[in-house]
């Protein structure tokens, strides 16, 4: 225990992170872009999607058909279902 | 049943509706309600599975210029989940006074498991439509490994890195089921792998994760969008926690005793046993 409680105090007095020595791993095919970790924050940037793309999430969907056809039922509202081929995710 | 209609003209569609909001407004107040003799639960969601205390991972996946970050985000991405149960994770890392006795040296903490599921159902080439998964005899590198940069406590902070190469040939190693493809194309995808994760190893759990996977795909699944341009060109992937309990696309083939399966199988599973012929 004291041993460890040594070790763990030791490696708190490491360097942080961000002092570490940047890191460059290069893609292993020629084609891909650097992927480095000082650039994490640019690429978190450069994938998500932005507030445009996920405008469809600002919808309520309820999580299955029944609970959509449930909420019509208990607010007297039709239910409008739109269907597309594929899973959910995977099909764009 | 109001109306239907399958197009992509909003003119027609929008008459639809109002045609059956006219259709709607003709209905008796009984009928505009669910008969109590049809509220039924469903009898199988693969949401059932989610792993509660577990790691669950947004997973968003998107086409890249060959210029990477100086160019402009690609509009062609996608997303996925990716789940482990508590139990796997549990088993995956280690217990804090290990971390400081033994793997937070110079080999880190290894995520094998996590790297296994990322290469065989997470970094797949869905960025322009459906794609595949990989079999785990498809996997030719899987390494994803935390080396120890901080420790506060029983929370450990760690530095992702790793690689992952997946290579399908013009096979099917996944059985029959949902997603056995009629046709059959060579594909992969090799990625480089960094990111940062915050462990809580009191309760042997991902407190913080966050990881970006850049590399290439080439060829292409039935699917996925791809047409004549079997690459290879960049792709890119972002992962990171979330509340989202949509389950991942391939749930089915994650081959877990956690994730519960459908009593009656569909006919692609087993069309002898739910006696329907597939079309």
């Amino acid at each position: 225990m004291l041993i460890t409680s040594l070790l763990v105090a030791v490696l708190q007095q490491g360097p942080p992170a961000q002092a570490l020595p940047a890191e460059a791993t290069p893609a292993s095919q020629a084609d891909a872009p650097l992927l480095r970790r000082v650039d994490l924050e640019d690429w978190r940037a450069h994938l998500l999607p932005g507030a445009a793309d996920l405008r469809f999430a600002q919808i309520a969907w309820e999580p299955t058909f029944m609970d959509g056809v449930r909420r019509a039922s208990e607010e007297e509202r039709p239910l409008l279902l739109w269907l597309m081929n594929g899973h959910p995710l995977g099909c764009t | 049943m109001l109306g239907r209609i399958n197009s992509r003209s909003p003119e027609r569609v929008g008459a639809m509706l109002d045609a059956a909001l006219e259709r709607w407004g003709d209905l008796a107040e009984e009928e505009r309600r669910l008969d109590p003799e049809a509220d039924r639960a469903p009898a199988h969601r693969w949401e059932d599975g989610f792993p509660e205390g577990g790691l669950v991972l947004s997973r968003i996946s998107r086409d890249l210029s060959p210029e990477g970050l100086s160019a402009s985000p690609s509009n062609r991405w996608n997303r996925d989940t990716l789940w482990c149960s508590k139990g796997e994770v549990k088993a995956m890392l280690p217990e804090l006074s290990e971390v400081i006795l033994g793997p937070a040296g110079p080999e880190g903490i290894d995520l094998q498991p996590l790297a296994d599921r990322l290469a065989q159902f997470a970094l797949v080439d869905d960025a322009r439509g459906q794609t595949l998964p990989y079999a785990p005899a498809e996997i030719e590198r899987a390494r994803l490994v935390g080396r120890v940069v901080e420790v506060n406590g029983p929370k450990v902070r760690v530095e992702l890195t790793g690689s992952t190469k997946a290579s399908a040939a013009d096979t099917w190693l996944l059985g029959d089921n949902n997603w056995t493809p009629r046709r059959r194309i060579p594909h992969g995808v090799e990625c480089e792998l960094l990111g940062t994760a915050t462990l809580d190893l009191e309760d042997r759990s991902f407190e913080a994760f966050e990881l970006v996977a850049v590399g290439t795909r080439w060829g292409r699944t039935t699917f996925n969008g791809r047409g004549k341009d079997l690459g290879p060109s960049p792709i890119g992937f972002h992962l990171t926690l979330t509340a989202d309990r949509v389950a991942p696309t391939f749930a089915s083939l994650y081959g877990v005793d956690w994730i519960p399966r459908p009593e009656v199988p569909t006919w692609r599973d087993s069309p002898a046993e739910s006696g329907l012929e597939r079309r």
